[in-house]
C-alpha cells in the first residue's frame, strides 16, 4: 500500500508541468540569450529614418561590442561626410568623437543616435534584468508569437526610459518593447520581428522603431517618425583591446 | 476651468487613440514575419568590420573649396543717437580657401595623410598664397598595442573650447613631432617629442635638449576622467612664447552630471621664473539640435596681464522648425571689462550655399573684434554682418 502511494506520488510529481519561469527569470534568460559575454560581437547596421511626410535619411554604422566588459564602439560609415564619427562606451563613460573638430566630448547614452529614433544605449549589451525590476507580468499573443508581457520600472535614473513594457516570446527573445516616460506617456515602440543566430547566441536581424514624440499631420492623418534597422554581417571575430580606445577612434577617423 | 479639463481629457484620449492606431500598425509586423535565421548565413568569424576603416585599396583624394563674401555695416564707435552718421562704416568681407587632402591606407598597420591649403584674404591683397603644407604625417601601428604618428600634426590637449590654457602642445602644427601612444594602458598614455626650426641655435647640430618633450595620461575612475600631462624643454634659441622654457603641467578632471559635461583644467607654467597658475572651469551640453557651453578662466599671470574671463556659446539647429540655425557667443574679460558678443542666424537655401546674418557688438578697450571668426577681425563696435558662403567638399 505504502509502495503504491509512493509510486502515485512520484507519478504525480513527474506528471506536473514544470513551474513556469517568473518574470525576473524570463528577463534574465532573455538577456543571456542575446548577450555575447564570451568574446566580441560586431555587425553592420543600416539605419533608415523616415520623417513624417516621407523624407528619408540613411546611416550605415559598424558596431563592435564586448559585453563582458560593458564596452562598445559605433563607427559611422555613411553618410560619407560623417565617416569616422564614433561613439565609444567604456563602462559608465560614453565618448563622442567628432573627426572634423578632432575633439572628444562626453555624451549621454540616453541621446538619440544620429538624429534617428534609436538611442545610443540601444546598441549596448541587453541588460533589462539588471536595469529594471518587474512590476507585473501577463501573457499575450503578438501576431504568431506567444509572449510573456512584462511591465518594468527602472532601477536607476540614468536610463533613457523609466518605464518599459516588453513582449518576450517563448524562445526568450524580446519581440516588442514600449518605452514610457515617468508619467506613463508612450514615447517609443520598438519591434524586433526577426532575429539571427550568431554562434550560440541571437542578435536582431531587423528592428523597427516608431517615435511617438515626433509626429506631423499629413493629409489629415498623423504620421510618426519611423526608423528601420537592418543588421547584417554579424561576426564573432575576436577584436584587439585597442579597438575600444579613444586612440583607435582617432586613428580610423577620415 | 471645466472646459480646460475636458480639453485635456480629449487630448489624452486622442493621443491614446493615435498611439493605439500606431501600435496596430507595428503589431502587423508580427503577423507573418520573416523566420528567425538559424546560424545567419552572413555570419562569419572572419567578417572583419574594422577593415572598412583601417584599409583602403586606393589613395583617397578629397578636399574642399570655400569662398565667403559679404560686408559689415556699422559704427566704429557706439553710435550717437543724435548724430548716427558719426563713426558710420562699411567694410567688405571676403576670404577663400582651397584644401587638398591625400589619405592612403595601404595596410591596416600604415597610413599616410597630407593636407595642403591655399588661401586668399583681402588683407593679403586679394592674392592667393601658394599651396602650403597644413598637415603631413604617417601612422604606424605595432600589434594594436603601440600607435606611432610622425610628421607635421595637430596635437590637442586640455578641454577648453573657448579658452585653451591646457593645450600645452598648441604649437605642434608649426613643427615636426613624434607621438607614441599606448591606447590600452590606463585609458591611454602618449609621449610626444616636438622639434621646430626656431628652437635650435644651430640647425646643423640640433641638440636633444632643445626639443620639447611631453607626456599625457588618461584614466577613468568612478565616472571621472582624470588627465595628467607635462611638457618640458630645457633649452632653446627661441622658446614658444606661450610656454617658455622649463616645466608646464596640466591636470584635468571631467565628469558627466545630469547629461552635462563638467570639466576643469589646472595648468602650471614654470616659464623660467615664478610659476604661473591657470584654472579653467566649464560645461558642455548637447541635445539633438542644440549645443550649450560655457567656460571661465583665471590666470594669475602678473599684475599687468592677469587673465580673468568667461565665455558662453549656444547653437540651435532648425530654430522653431525653420531652416535657420541660430548661434550666440559672448566672450567677456573681467580684468578690463572688455569683450564681445554676437548673435546670428544661418540658412542654407541651396546645396553648398549658406547665408549668414549676424549682429556683433564689441565693447571695452581690448574688446573682442574677432568675435565672429579669427579670419574676420572687425573694425566696428556695433554692426550688421551679412555673408554668403560657398562650401563644396569633394
Amino acid at each position: 500500500m505504502q509502495k503504491t502511494a509512493l509510486a502515485l506520488l512520484v507519478c504525480l510529481l513527474f506528471a506536473s508541468p514544470l513551474p513556469a519561469l517568473d518574470g525576473a527569470s524570463v528577463l534574465k534568460a532573455s538577456d543571456a540569450k542575446t548577450s555575447f559575454k564570451d568574446g566580441d560581437y560586431s555587425a553592420e547596421y543600416e539605419i533608415v529614418k523616415r520623417d513624417p511626410g516621407g523624407a528619408t535619411s540613411k546611416n550605415v554604422s559598424a558596431i563592435f561590442r564586448r559585453d563582458r566588459t560593458d564596452q562598445f564602439l559605433i563607427l559611422v560609415l555613411e553618410p560619407l561626410v560623417d565617416k569616422g564619427k564614433g561613439y565609444l562606451k567604456i563602462g559608465e563613460t560614453l565618448w563622442l568623437y567628432d573627426p572634423v573638430g578632432r575633439a572628444f566630448s562626453f555624451t549621454n547614452a540616453k541621446e538619440r543616435f544620429e538624429r534617428t529614433s534609436a538611442r545610443i544605449e540601444d546598441f549596448k549589451s541587453p541588460s533589462f534584468s539588471s536595469d529594471y525590476r518587474v512590476v507585473s507580468e501577463s501573457k499575450a499573443k503578438l501576431g504568431k508569437f506567444d509572449c510573456v508581457v512584462l511591465d518594468l520600472e527602472a532601477r536607476k535614473d540614468t536610463l533613457a526610459f523609466p518605464k518599459v513594457k516588453l513582449w518576450i516570446s517563448d524562445d526568450m527573445l524580446v519581440r516588442k518593447r514600449e518605452d514610457y516616460s515617468l508619467s506613463g506617456q508612450l514615447m517609443r515602440t520598438v519591434a524586433i520581428p526577426t532575429y539571427q543566430q550568431v554562434g550560440d547566441r541571437w542578435a536582431p536581424a531587423s528592428i523597427t522603431i516608431v517615435d511617438h514624440l515626433k509626429s506631423a499631420k499629413i493629409g489629415g492623418k498623423v504620421e510618426y517618425e519611423r526608423t528601420s534597422i537592418a543588421v547584417t554581417r554579424p561576426s564573432r571575430k575576436k577584436l584587439p583591446d585597442a579597438v575600444y580606445t579613444k586612440e583607435y577612434l582617432e586613428r580610423v577617423a577620415k | 476651468m471645466r472646459s480646460g479639463k475636458i480639453a485635456s481629457l480629449f487630448g489624452l484620449l486622442t493621443f491614446a487613440a493615435l498611439s493605439a492606431a500606431q501600435n496596430a500598425d507595428i503589431d502587423s509586423l508580427f503577423e507573418d514575419p520573416r523566420e528567425d535565421i538559424e546560424q545567419a548565413r552572413e555570419a562569419s568569424p572572419q567578417a572583419d568590420h574594422r577593415s572598412s576603416f583601417e584599409k583602403a585599396d586606393k589613395v583617397v583624394i578629397s578636399g574642399n573649396f570655400t569662398a565667403i563674401g559679404g560686408g559689415a555695416f556699422g559704427w566704429t564707435e557706439f553710435p550717437d543717437p543724435n548724430r548716427p552718421e558719426l563713426y558710420w562704416d562699411r567694410t567688405p568681407l571676403a576670404s577663400s580657401e582651397a584644401a587638398f587632402v591625400l589619405n592612403a591606407r595601404p595596410d591596416p598597420t600604415f597610413r599616410f595623410y597630407a593636407k595642403y591649403l591655399a588661401t586668399m584674404k583681402p588683407k593679403d591683397g586679394f592674392t592667393w598664397t601658394s599651396l602650403t603644407l597644413s598637415e603631413l604625417f604617417c601612422d604606424y601601428i605595432y600589434r594594436d598595442f603601440l600607435y606611432a604618428r610622425f610628421g607635421k600634426q595637430t596635437i590637442g590637449w586640455g578641454q577648453g573650447r573657448l579658452y585653451t590654457p591646457g593645450d600645452l602642445m598648441d604649437t605642434s602644427e608649426e613643427g615636426t613631432s613624434v607621438k607614441l601612444s599606448l591606447p590600452t594602458v590606463l585609458s591611454g598614455v602618449s609621449f610626444v617629442a616636438l622639434a621646430k626650426k626656431t628652437y635650435f641655435r644651430d640647425i646643423k647640430t640640433p641638440s636633444y635638449t632643445e626639443v620639447v618633450y611631453g607626456a599625457i595620461a588618461d584614466a577613468t575612475l568612478a565616472g571621472f576622467r582624470l588627465t595628467a600631462g607635462a611638457r618640458y624643454q630645457k633649452d632653446a634659441k627661441t622658446a614658444d612664447s606661450s610656454f617658455g622654457l622649463g616645466f608646464n603641467g596640466l591636470a584635468s578632471i571631467k565628469r558627466t552630471i545630469l547629461g552635462t559635461d563638467l570639466f576643469a583644467d589646472a595648468v602650471l607654467k614654470e616659464n623660467g621664473g615664478a610659476p604661473v597658475w591657470s584654472l579653467l572651469g566649464g560645461f558642455f551640453r548637447e541635445w539633438t539640435n542644440t549645443k550649450l557651453y560655457g567656460e571661465y578662466e583665471w590666470d594669475d599671470g602678473t599684475a599687468a596681464d592677469s587673465v580673468h574671463r568667461a565665455g558662453l556659446a549656444f547653437t540651435r539647429k532648425k530654430l522653431f522648425g525653420s531652416g535657420f540655425d541660430l548661434g550666440f557667443k559672448w566672450l567677456h574679460s573681467f580684468s578690463d571689462g572688455s569683450g564681445g558678443l554676437a548673435v546670428g542666424v544661418t540658412a542654407s537655401p541651396q546645396k553648398h550655399l549658406s547665408l549668414s546674418f549676424a549682429i556683433p557688438v564689441v565693447y571695452g578697450a581690448n574688446g573682442r573684434f574677432d568675435i565672429l571668426d579669427d579670419d574676420f577681425i572687425l573694425t566696428q563696435r556695433l554692426s550688421f554682418v551679412a555673408l554668403v558662403k560657398l562650401n563644396v567638399p569633394y
